[in-house]
C-alpha cells in the first residue's frame, strides 16, 4: 500500500502562482495534471463541502466519504464541466447535493446512531463533566436534530447561510435559484426551526423529518 | 409602526440585530410584547445555530492524504491512457496514406515490369517449343559444341543461380536456360535473347545464296556464300558467321 504524506504547511499555503486564480482557471491547470493548482483548488473547496455533508447528514463518516467522493468525481465527470452554465462551485456543491441525497436514501432505513467516537465519549463520560457542559452538548444536539428534520429546500439554506457562512448570492448560485428564493426559503426555515425548538413558545417536541412535501417554495 | 411594518423591516434585513438600528424599530420592539419575543426567538436562535457551528468536528487531517493520493493515482492513470491513445489510433492515419501509396505505386511497378517482361519472352518462348517438338536432339555434353570442321568452346553458366535463404524458384523442366557467350565472328539471329538455349548447341556449314544474306563474294561466282550456323538444340539458328 502507498502512504502519502502531505506537509500541512504546503496545504495551508498555497503556491503563489496559483493563489491568484479563479477556480476555473486553476480546474484546467487540474486537468492537465498540476498538482499545485489542485492543491489550490482542494483548499477552497473542502471545508465548505465537508461541513455541508456534515451538516446535511448528521454523520462525520458520510461527510467524510461525501467530500472525498466528490473531488473523485469531479475529476473523473471533468468533460461534464461547463463553463458557461456556472461556476466550479456551483458544479462541486451538486456533485455534492447528490452524493448526499443518495447517503440519506441508503441511510433512511436504518436507525440514525452517534457515529462520531467524540461523541460517544462525550455521551460516556458525561459525569466527570460539568452541567453547564452537558446541558450544551444537549442543546447542540438538539439543534442539530432540529436542522436535520427540516425539509431538504429549507435544510439547504439553512446549512449554506447559518451554518457555512455563505452570502446569499452564494448560496443562490449553489443552489442555482435566485437570491430572493434563498432570502424567503431562509425566513420559512428560520419559522419552523424556532417552531422545533420551541423557542416561539408553541410545544412542538417530535422532530420528525417532514420530507418535501413541508416546502412551501 | 405596525407589526407587519415591524417584521417586514425585519425579515428583509435578514438578521435580528442589523433591522434594530432605527429609533422607531426599538420604539415599536419596546411598545410590542409579541414582536420583542419574536426578535429574542430570533436571537436565541442565531445564537444556538452558532453553537452547532462552532461544535463542527475540525476537517480530518487523514483525508487529504487520501484525496492528495487519490489524485496521483488518476493523474498516472490518465497520462497512461493518454500515452496508449496517442500510440494507436493517432500513428495509424498517418502511417497508413503512405503505406498504401506506397504499396500502390509497387504495385504498378510489377504489373508494369512483368507485362513487358512477358511481351518481350513470348515469343521466343513459343519458337523453342515448337522447334524443339518438330525438331528433337539428343542431349549432348554443354560445355563443347562440335562441328564438322572445328571445335567452337562455348562458355555455359545457369541463369538462375540459388541465393542463400532466398525463396525457391519454380521453374518449368523444359525451360532451363543457358547464357552463351558469342564465338568471335559470329553474329546473332536472334532478337531478344541472344544465345540462351536449354541445351547443346551445332555450328552447322551450309552454302547459302549470297542474296539472302545480302551480301557478295568475289571467290565465288556462283553467288552462293558458306556460312556456319550456331543451331541450338531446339533446331533455332542462333548465330550466324560467313566464310569466305
Amino acid at each position: 500500500m502507498k502512504v502519502v504524506y502531505v506537509n500541512p504547511e504546503m496545504l495551508s499555503e498555497p503556491m503563489q502562482s496559483a493563489a491568484g486564480k479563479s477556480d476555473e482557471e486553476l480546474f484546467a491547470l487540474v486537468i492537465s495534471g498540476d498538482e499545485d493548482a489542485f492543491l489550490t483548488l482542494y483548499e477552497r473547496l473542502k471545508t465548505g463541502i465537508f461541513r455541508y455533508s456534515y451538516y446535511m447528514t448528521g454523520s462525520k463518516c458520510a461527510a467524510e466519504e461525501v467530500t472525498q467522493e466528490v473531488f473523485l468525481t469531479l475529476l473523473q465527470n471533468r468533460a461534464r464541466f461547463d463553463q458557461k452554465q456556472g461556476e466550479l462551485g456551483a458544479f462541486v456543491f451538486g456533485i455534492a447535493r447528490n452524493l448526499v441525497r443518495r447517503i440519506d436514501r441508503r441511510e433512511r432505513p436504518f436507525e440514525p446512531l452517534p457515529d462520531d467516537a467524540e461523541v460517544l465519549a462525550r455521551l460516556v463520560g458525561s459525569t466527570s463533566e460539568s452541567s453547564d457542559q452537558v446541558d450544551q452538548d444537549q442543546l447542540v444536539a438538539n439543534v442539530r436534530a432540529a436542522v436535520a428534520s427540516l425539509p431538504e429546500h429549507y435544510r439547504q439554506v439553512v446549512v449554506l447561510c447559518d451554518l457555512c457562512e455563505m452570502s446569499y448570492a452564494e448560496a443562490a448560485s449553489r443552489l442555482g435559484c435566485a437570491v430572493g428564493t434563498v432570502r424567503s426559503r431562509l425566513n420559512r426555515g428560520h419559522k419552523l426551526l424556532a417552531q422545533k425548538l420551541k423557542l416561539d413558545g408553541v410545544k412542538q417536541t417530535v422532530f420528525r423529518n417532514t420530507g418535501t412535501e413541508g416546502c412551501l417554495i | 409602526m405596525t407589526c407587519n411594518e415591524f417584521r417586514d423591516r425585519l425579515d428583509a434585513s435578514g438578521s435580528p440585530s442589523k433591522g434594530l438600528s432605527r429609533t422607531d424599530l426599538l420604539a415599536h420592539l419596546r411598545d410590542c410584547a409579541a414582536c420583542r419575543q419574536r426578535v429574542e426567538a430570533d436571537e436565541q436562535l442565531a445564537r444556538q445555530l452558532r453553537m452547532l457551528r462552532d461544535s463542527a468536528p475540525a476537517f480530518p487531517a487523514s483525508l487529504d492524504a487520501s484525496i492528495l493520493q487519490a489524485f496521483r493515482a488518476h493523474v498516472d492513470k490518465e497520462s497512461s491512457n493518454i500515452i496508449s491513445l496517442r500510440q494507436k489510433p493517432r500513428q495509424l492515419p498517418r502511417l497508413a496514406w503512405p503505406a498504401a501509396m506506397a504499396a500502390l505505386l509497387l504495385l504498378g511497378a510489377i504489373v508494369f515490369l512483368g507485362g513487358r517482361k512477358a511481351t518481350r519472352s513470348a515469343p521466343a518462348a513459343g519458337n523453342v517449343r515448337a522447334t524443339s517438338v518438330t525438331a528433337p536432339k539428343p542431349a549432348r555434353p554443354q560445355a563443347e559444341v562440335h562441328s564438322p570442321n572445328k571445335v567452337v568452346a562455348i562458355k555455359v553458366a545457369q541463369h538462375h543461380p540459388r541465393r542463400k535463404g532466398s525463396v525457391p524458384h519454380i521453374e518449368a523442366p523444359a525451360a532451363e536456360t543457358v547464357a552463351v557467350t558469342l564465338p568471335p565472328d559470329f553474329r546473332s539471329l536472334v532478337y531478344c535473347d541472344e544465345l540462351s538455349c536449354s541445351g547443346p548447341m551445332d555450328v552447322i556449314r551450309m552454302n547459302l545464296p549470297a542474296s539472302a544474306l545480302g551480301v557478295s563474294s568475289p571467290l565465288r561466282t556462283n553467288n552462293v556464300v558458306a556460312a556456319d550456323v550456331v543451331v541450338g538444340a531446339d533446331g533455332v539458328a542462333r548465330a550466324i558467321r560467313i566464310v569466305y
